[in-house]
């Protein structure tokens, strides 16, 4: 059986790339005593499979992970136990228990949410930078395109891309005291956008093409370090076509006893 | 949000980032207002060698112990973030804390191999600390220095306030109970390196004088200081099983050279290999109990989750109990999908059968070091692997299903001829016959030999310590040589022949028996941007030979000359437990061709048994 486990990486932890933190978690469940299941053949892995690597430097509240294992005890067992041998700003938040027919959630992303705030530090180096005001005008003057056009650059090719249609939702944070948590501050500047962007093997688009594409627009300085990134939620999307979170998808609710604590 | 000493712009402007940050598994976090002592633990290459050493685990774990001690690491900065710490001042900073080493009250710097020498002068240099002992103020960190190379550390003596000659678990309590004590009554450097002095184990450099002879030897190493010793003893823990080991080790977020539990089975080795330090040095040979064994084994899968463990000793076979320790392992990393690694293991049905048990046959392969290619030379190095036995072992296991030999030799040893040369070639062929005698329908394909050489390089407190080191172009022509009779051979086209660098092997040659006069040429070249010097891609051997000769220092003194017995040596005022006269005894049985028996077979007196400990005779009178 497959459970989908949901966590947040936050922390000096942002700086492990992708293929250290699937290692990271290979041996945090073996601290944890999960019973997990490995793959058959000389030299047996455990079979897991992320949704979509974060990229290096980012923080997140909404990371999934799929794992197969052979036994369960509950969820509330579960999360405490890998919780407990896990790295500071590794955090599990949520564990399901899929269905038999559960597709990986690598194949069902459609979307995910980004805050994207300006570092401090390098707010500070810029000699002019924008009020929070003016930030906020010209992002919602830039997003009020109806076409954007970037060069995106693929292994094998450059090409013109409309990026406008892979954006969902946008909103400029006014009140940013109230989405502060453990894994992501809003800096003094006070400016933070939200993005909820077309993500996946088809149509993926990354929260610093959009922000280059927009520094382009208003004519910023900026360079690639001056956002920093933290992912909120991944969607999919249900049969009418609407975004679900990753963890209302292919949940199999007839095994309850997954979700009573024992 | 714990605060990093670079911001996140430096981090993603360099190479692995996760290389600064710390936050592994099991990091020690301590309250700085609760710890009296600060202790900086170093690593002098990049964190991916320096995180796979053992040492560190250990003595980063023992101090860590002690309540009043925090005990932080720091590896060498690789060179993009070098740069930028220079461009931007940046000082080198702790993973733990993320503090500068500046401000630490010691700076420990293991010193594993020659070749990281430039590298302890970029560690210091980058923290902030002056670079020689004697212009070092009351609020610099107090520099020490342990590891192999400590046996004979004078090229670099002058970099390092001390060094502990031996296992340093043994007495870095004692050199923390008298730092403490020195503090509080406002003692100064000078007075505490005074107290430690008179330590078993401990070396003041400033302490001595070196003067020379004409010809440039050495006329007389003495002391300038009352509190000095004269000769330094190394010091030992007598029963291993009684000693911290860690039970908790880091687990680095980033794939390191020693991703995996390492076991400790046992200190020293009964071989007596004449071309071997780590034999000499680590004497005498001594065990870890099976029982402590067993459990630490277990402790550390639960506490890491890591999915390899490996037995680490000079020579597994020799333990023993191994027999019981392998299968013991073998039952319970099966049931939780762990792998094990065994390396020097003597290939034999015992070894087959494990190999067997815990390796997929058809990626593994064997590994021999006859080290030398005829059994005149093999007799010559005290290396007791005869043909027959490697035949043997080898047609075991093509029969088990095998095919891929791994060879290690060494060119330039002592007394060694053309004839030695082409004997790597002949045996390497010898191997691939035996292979092809098996009918081809019982062949598992192909076999595969791969020979490596290695140069030799003549080290201190072994019977070659005063030979002549071959020169750089006596090295390559070997080379060529061999090369040439490898393509001689029957199956050459089975064998593939590797070799190392000879330009890094001269200047090990140099580091390995140097005295006090190579500091000026270490320093040089160090400002002058030498640095990563064991990685060939960073290695400037031209530059180096520039900076000899500006230095007025001939790197052929102390690599391409034949020592006088009666020579005073760099490093004899070290005492590591063998004599001086045993060593010379076995290089005139070197000479003879004449085989010395291990340990275990009988006592040779190489004077270690005056640390009443391990195999030796005199242990069991204590």
């Amino acid at each position: 059986m497959k459970v989908r486990i949901r966590f947040s990486k936050y922390g000096v932890i942002r700086f492990i790339g992708h293929l250290d933190v699937m290692r990271s978690f290979q041996k945090n469940f073996r601290r944890a005593g999960i019973d997990v299941e490995y793959s058959k053949g000389f030299s047996p892995h455990q079979l897991m499979s992320f949704s979509a690597p974060l990229g290096v430097g980012i923080t997140s509240d909404g990371e999934y992970l799929d794992l197969s294992i052979n036994s369960y005890t509950d969820k509330y067992d579960m999360m405490k136990r890998i919780n407990d041998t896990s790295v500071d700003g590794i955090e599990i938040t949520d564990i399901i228990l899929l269905n038999d027919k559960a597709k990986n959630s690598m194949s069902i992303v459609k979307g995910a949410g980004y805050y994207v705030k300006i570092r401090q530090e390098e707010y500070e180096e810029k000699s002019n930078p924008p009020s929070k005001q003016e930030f906020y005008a010209k992002f919602s003057e830039f997003l009020a395109n109806e076409k954007i056009e970037v060069l995106k650059k693929t292994k094998k090719s450059e090409a013109i891309v409309d990026i406008r249609p892979l954006i969902f939702e946008y909103e400029c944070i006014e009140d940013t005291s109230a989405i502060n948590s453990q894994s992501f501050q809003v800096d003094d500047n006070g400016i933070c956008v939200y993005l909820l962007l077309s993500t996946g093997s088809n149509d993926n688009l990354s929260p610093k093409l959009v922000m280059d594409a927009f520094c382009k627009y208003a004519g910023y300085d900026f360079d690639e370090y001056t956002f920093a990134y933290h992912r909120t939620q991944m969607y999919s999307r249900d049969e009418e076509g609407n975004l679900i979170a990753l963890s209302e998808v292919d949940k199999n609710s007839e095994k309850t006893d997954f979700y009573q604590k024992k | 949000m714990e605060k990093l000493a670079l911001t996140d712009k430096q981090l993603m402007m360099v190479e692995k980032p996760e290389r600064y940050i710390g936050n592994e598994y099991n990091m020690v976090k301590k309250d700085l207002a609760d710890v009296d002592v600060r202790f900086a633990m170093c690593f002098p290459d990049v964190y991916e060698i320096g995180m796979s050493h053992l040492g560190i685990q250990i003595l980063y774990d023992s101090l860590n112990k002690r309540e009043d001690t925090y005990c932080e690491r720091v590896y060498s900065p690789w060179v993009d973030l070098d740069k930028l710490m220079r461009e931007q001042s940046i000082k080198l900073f702790t993973l733990e804390t993320q503090t500068p080493v500046k401000e630490f009250d010691f700076l420990g710097i293991t010193l594993q191999y020659e070749m990281c020498y430039t590298n302890i002068l970029q560690v210091l240099d980058l923290a902030g600390i002056p670079l020689s002992a004697t212009d070092r103020g009351e609020d610099d960190p107090i520099v020490v220095g342990g590891g192999p190379c400590v046996y004979n550390p004078e090229p670099i003596a002058e970099f390092f306030d001390f060094f502990c000659i031996g296992e340093g678990e043994k007495i870095y309590d004692d050199v923390i109970e008298i730092y403490k004590e020195n503090k509080a009554t406002g003692g100064t450097r000078t007075q505490f390196l005074e107290k430690i002095a008179e330590l078993e184990g401990i070396y003041v450099p400033q302490f001595y004088d070196v003067s020379y002879n004409e010809d440039c030897t050495i006329k007389e190493f003495k002391k300038n200081n009352l509190h000095a010793k004269d000769k330094i003893k190394k010091i030992i823990i007598s029963d291993l099983s009684d000693i911290n080991y860690p039970e908790k080790p880091l687990v680095p977020f980033i794939k390191v050279t020693q991703d995996r539990v390492v076991l400790e089975i046992q200190r020293g080795c009964i071989r007596g290999c004449r071309f071997c330090q780590a034999g000499m040095i680590y004497r005498p040979i001594r065990e870890r109990n099976l029982e402590f064994l067993k459990k630490k084994a277990m402790l550390m899968l639960e506490n890491t989750g890591h999915e390899e463990i490996s037995l680490s000793s000079l020579s597994s076979s020799d333990y023993s109990q191994l027999k019981e320790l392998v299968y013991f392992l073998i039952d319970e990393c099966k049931k939780r999908y762990v792998n094990i690694s065994l390396p020097s293991l003597r290939i034999d049905a015992f070894s087959l059968d494990v190999m067997n048990k815990v390796q997929d046959i058809k990626k593994s392969s064997l590994t021999f070091a006859p080290e030398a290619g005829t059994q005149k030379q093999r007799n010559v190095i005290n290396k007791g692997l005869t043909e027959e036995v490697i035949l043997e072992g080898a047609m075991k296991a093509f029969n088990g299903g095998w095919n891929k030999v791994k060879l290690y030799f060494m060119l330039g040893q002592p007394t060694e001829t053309y004839e030695d040369i082409e004997g790597i070639a002949i045996l390497s062929d010898r191997i691939a016959r035996e292979y092809y005698t098996i009918p081809k329908d019982q062949r598992n394909g192909k076999v595969s030999i791969t020979s490596s050489t290695s140069f030799f390089v003549p080290k201190p407190f072994t019977p070659f310590q005063w030979v002549r080191m071959n020169s750089k172009e006596e090295f390559l022509e070997k080379q060529r040589f061999l090369n040439g009779k490898m393509r001689e051979q029957l199956n050459q086209k089975s064998i593939k022949y590797n070799w190392h660098e000879a330009e890094t092997t001269m200047l090990e040659g140099v580091f390995a028996r140097g005295d006090r006069r190579v500091a000026a040429v270490i320093k040089k070249a160090y400002l002058s941007g030498c640095l990563y010097d064991a990685w060939s891609e960073y290695f400037d051997y031209d530059k180096w030979m520039d900076i000899f000769k500006e230095c007025g220092v001939d790197p052929d003194f102390y690599t391409v000359r034949e020592r006088d017995k009666d020579e005073i040596l760099p490093w004899d005022f070290i005492d590591c437990g063998v004599s001086k006269s045993f060593l010379w005894r076995e290089y005139e049985n070197a000479k003879n061709q004449t085989v010395t028996p291990n340990c275990r077979q009988r006592c040779n007196g190489c004077g270690a048994a005056s640390f009443k400990a391990g195999i030796c005779p005199s242990a069991s009178e204590v």
